[in-house]
């Protein structure tokens, strides 16, 4: 009975110090921005330190008065245990069922301009301008081609595309493949994989799904397995990159970017 | 599939945790500076503005669904009208500005989704406290109110739970924090399990078709997960939006709306302070209500 009241009063400053840590690992790493988005994360100083003060309270309490009894639950240790994870864990990139799982879906109501010719543009004010998915702007990019539907003014357009490569046959026909990279909208639960489809002349280039990739070619639209007829690049050369430091991007379009994107 | 697993779980938990102590903070505040007697004084007479004011009250006093309750408790003793209390006690966690901005937050390109969360909310709570009013003509409270697992004791032992605090209280600074860990550690053992099960359900659950395909099934069972984890209404939001992926939006309603109203903590700190028959029928009809709304919705507008 003693001992369980003694660890009532030790065990709480130990725990929220581990706590403490593993927050510290989070941001001192940087693994904090492969779980949430830098605008909530920052949000957890407050939690670091409001443990700061349940230390010097909970240790206040264990010097100035050893008589008092500690009001800790052992129930509490469950919210500790996500800390003591986090010491231990480092996020990866996800595994080939859950980037299917989380493969955004489309069904785009506009169609393509019959009329048009191949080298010929609509009247869009964008001249042969090369249009780049990096991690500035995916978003901005994806959002302009299936969330306004604007993807008529880059048809035929040179573009490259850098992201996280996934290729399975069960969803993507032979000759085709996907570029995309993960949208964090808050964290890293809500992410959703976006990107393009790839269409090679011949077969899919040898790389694994997970791996990183940039694709050249042409902004066309063609016949998919899955969402039906989608605005896809036409590769005309690949290569196989590094993989970049997060797999994430946030919804915010280039003017906007927060700091750590 | 562990690494996803962590990932996710892991990811919920640290999204949560700033708003868990956000809104446990503003609950202690609001705990330790401001009684039910206050709350009964500017309670207007007339039942339209009685029950408009019970509706909006928590943008003022933003409680929990389980610190609610004993303040609810306090007021029916002190005369307010059940319906008005009723609907107060349901409207409190939803209807604040931290569950609302919470719930913007976690669907920061779903607007609607805080509009049909607060609009679907009220309308339960005023029809649930309307129904119990006729329903319950007498006394519903407990004679000696159990003890409250709301972490309100400051630990001490379990005490008649009228938030008068006729005991000996220490300084208020020590007893906002003390309160506030309380609060935090107690609701967030909760978040954790249920950041598990979130984190299991997106890394295990079939990706097209199964609980996902049927409206009837991932609605009830989006329901009862929304009931069984009992995650404070301040952060639940954030869970619920985890889901979208895996459920469509009738679902993912389901578990926003009735996770606010009842869940497993607060049917039990319900059972402690009211009479059985009283704290069945509510969260009866409560569940039914949101299920049948929210059927009658996907009905009409898809799924």
């Amino acid at each position: 009975m003693e001992i369980k009241s003694q660890l009532k009063k030790v065990l709480p400053p130990l725990l929220y110090a581990l706590m403490l840590g593993a927050y510290g690992k989070l941001f001192l790493t940087g693994e904090i921005f492969l779980y949430l988005r830098p605008r909530y994360a920052y949000l957890s100083l407050l939690v670091m330190v409001f443990l700061v003060i349940l230390i010097v309270y909970s240790s206040y309490l264990i010097i100035k008065k050893p008589q008092e009894e500690g009001d800790f639950k052992f129930s509490y240790l469950i919210l500790c245990l996500p800390f003591l994870v986090a010491l231990l864990h480092t996020p990866e990139m996800y595994s080939e069922q859950t980037i299917q799982r989380k493969k955004k879906l489309y069904d785009l109501q506009t169609a393509p301009l019959i009329a048009e010719e191949p080298g010929e543009s609509v009247e869009n004010g964008i001249e042969n301008q090369l249009i780049t998915l990096d991690r500035e702007h995916f978003y901005y990019y994806l959002h302009e081609i299936y969330i306004d539907e604007n993807y008529q003014k880059y048809l035929h357009k040179p573009v490259i595309i850098r992201g996280i490569y996934f290729q399975d046959d069960e969803y993507f026909r032979e000759n085709q493949a996907f570029v995309g990279r993960f949208i964090m909208y808050c964290c890293a639960a809500d992410a959703v994989m976006d990107g393009l489809y790839l269409e090679f002349e011949g077969d899919h280039p040898p790389v694994e799904t997970g791996e990183w990739l940039e694709a050249e070619g042409t902004l066309e639209y063609g016949e998919t397995l899955t969402e039906g007829e989608m605005p896809l690049v036409r590769v005309k050369e690949w290569r196989q990159i590094d993989r970049e430091p997060s797999n994430y991007v946030f919804p915010t379009f280039p003017e906007y970017m927060e700091p750590e994107n | 599939m562990i690494n996803d697993f962590l990932t996710i779980f892991l990811a919920v938990v640290w999204e949560t945790l700033p708003f868990l102590l956000i809104g446990s903070l503003i609950a202690s505040l609001v705990h330790n500076f401001v009684d039910e007697e206050t709350i009964r004084r500017v309670m207007p007479n007339n039942p339209l503005l009685q029950t408009l004011m019970a509706l909006f009250i928590g943008l003022i006093f933003p409680l929990c669904e389980c610190a609610i309750i004993p303040v609810i408790r306090g007021l029916i003793r002190k005369g307010v009208p059940l319906r008005a209390a009723i609907t107060m006690m349901l409207a409190v966690p939803l209807i604040n500005p931290i569950s609302i901005a919470a719930t913007f937050m976690a669907f920061p390109e779903m607007p609607y989704v805080v509009v049909l969360r607060l609009c679907l909310g009220a309308a339960i709570a005023i029809f649930t406290g309307s129904v119990c009013s006729l329903l319950f003509t007498k006394d519903i409270l407990k004679e000696e109110p159990a003890p409250s697992p709301c972490s309100c004791c400051h630990g001490r032992e379990p005490h008649d739970h009228d938030h008068d605090h006729d005991h000996e209280k220490g300084p208020l600074l020590k007893e906002v924090i003390v309160h506030t860990k309380n609060e935090f550690f107690d609701v967030g053992r909760f978040i954790v399990m249920g950041a598990a099960v979130s984190a299991l359900l997106q890394v295990v659950l079939p990706a097209e078709g199964g609980l996902t395909g049927e409206l009837w099934s991932s609605t009830l069972l989006m329901q009862t997960l929304g009931y069984l984890l009992s995650i404070c209404s301040h952060a639940d939001a954030f869970v619920a939006a985890s889901f979208l992926g895996r459920f469509s939006l009738i679902p993912v309603l389901a578990f926003l709306i009735i996770s606010p109203l009842i869940d497993i903590k607060n049917t039990i700190v319900l059972a402690g302070n009211f009479k059985p028959k009283f704290t069945a029928t509510l969260v009866l009809l409560v569940f039914v209500l949101v299920y049948l709304i929210l059927m009658l919705g996907g009905v009409v507008y898809g799924n």
